[in-house]
C-alpha cells in the first residue's frame, strides 16, 4: 500500500521537532556536566521519555487519528529517540549494565504508556 | 551566533528527512521488523564511516550523524516492535526484536569503520 504524500509531510515535521529537542537535551547536558556521563545520561533522559511516549500514542485517544500518530508517534518519537548515538556508545564505551538497563527500562516504559494511554480510552468511553 | 544556529536548523531539517527515510523503510515487515533494522543498522553504519573521515569537518559531521542518523534509527520504535509482538504472545520474536536493534546496528558500525 503507497504511503500518502501528506502522512510523509507530518513524518518530516515531526522528525523536525524530535531532533531539534533531542539536540537541545544533549548540547543542555554537555553544558551541565562532562563526556562521556552527559551522553550517556542524555540517552537516558531521550530515550526513556520517547518510549514512554511512544507508547501513549498508541492507544491514547487524541493521537489516534492518521496525522497525529504520524506526526507525534512515527515523526517526533521515532526521532526524539536514538538507536545510532547509543550503538556509538556500546561501540566506543562498554556494552555494560547501563546498556541492559536502557532496554529493560524502555521496554517498561513503553508498556507503562500503552497502558496509561489505554486507561484513557477507557475513561473516555 | 548565526552559524551555530544554522547549523542547528540544518540538523533538524536532516532528522526530518531520516524519519522519513525510517518510516518508508519500517514498511518492510515480516516475521521480524526487518525494515526496522536496515533503518538501525544504516544509522549505525553512517555513524560509523564518518567518525572515520575527519575531512568532513564539524558542523557536517553534525548535520550527517545527529540530523539524518539521529532521525533514521529510533530507540522508540525497536521498543514498539518488541512489545507488539510481546503483547501478542510471541516471546521469541520479542526477544529477537530486542537483540537485533541492539547487535544489528552493533555489527554494521563495526563493519563501516573498517571501510577505506
Amino acid at each position: 500500500m503507497p504511503i500518502k504524500a501528506k502522512l510523509l509531510g507530518y513524518v518530516f515535521l515531526g522528525g523536525v521537532l524530535g531532533t531539534m529537542l533531542r539536540t537541545l537535551i544533549f548540547e543542555a547536558m554537555f553544558s551541565l556536566t562532562v563526556n562521556p556521563t552527559a551522553e550517556l545520561i542524555a540517552l537516558f533522559v531521550v530515550n526513556l521519555s520517547g518510549a514512554f511516549f511512544l507508547g501513549l500514542t498508541a492507544r491514547y485517544p487524541y493521537f489516534q487519528s492518521e496525522m497525529c500518530r504520524n506526526l507525534w508517534g512515527v515523526g517526533f518519537a521515532g526521532s526524539f529517540t536514538t538507536m545510532s548515538a547509543l550503538t556509538f556508545w556500546i561501540q566506543y564505551q562498554s556494552l555494560g549494565v547501563e546498556t541492559v538497563a536502557m532496554l529493560a527500562a524502555g521496554f517498561g516504559l513503553y508498556w507503562f504508556g500503552f497502558e496509561t494511554g489505554r486507561k484513557a480510552a477507557k475513561r473516555q468511553r | 551566533m548565526m552559524d551555530w544556529f544554522l547549523g542547528f536548523v540544518l540538523i533538524c531539517l536532516a532528522g526530518g528527512v531520516g524519519s522519513v527515510i525510517r518510516a518508508l523503510l519500517t514498511r518492510l515487515d515480516g516475521w521480524l521488523p526487518y525494515g526496522l533494522f536496515i533503518a538501525n543498522s544504516l544509522a549505525a553504519g553512517i555513524v560509523g564511516w564518518l567518525v572515520l573521515t575527519p575531512e568532513l569537518g564539524v558542523h557536517n559531521y553534525a548535520i550527517v550523524t545527529v540530523g539524518l542518523a539521529g532521525g533514521l534509527s529510533t530507540f522508540s520504535t525497536a521498543m514498539k516492535a518488541s512489545f507488539d509482538f510481546y503483547h501478542r504472545g510471541r516471546l521469541v520474536q520479542s526477544a529477537l526484536t530486542m537483540v537485533g536493534n541492539l547487535f544489528i546496528p552493533l555489527g554494521a558500525m563495526m563493519l563501516a569503520t573498517t571501510l577505506p
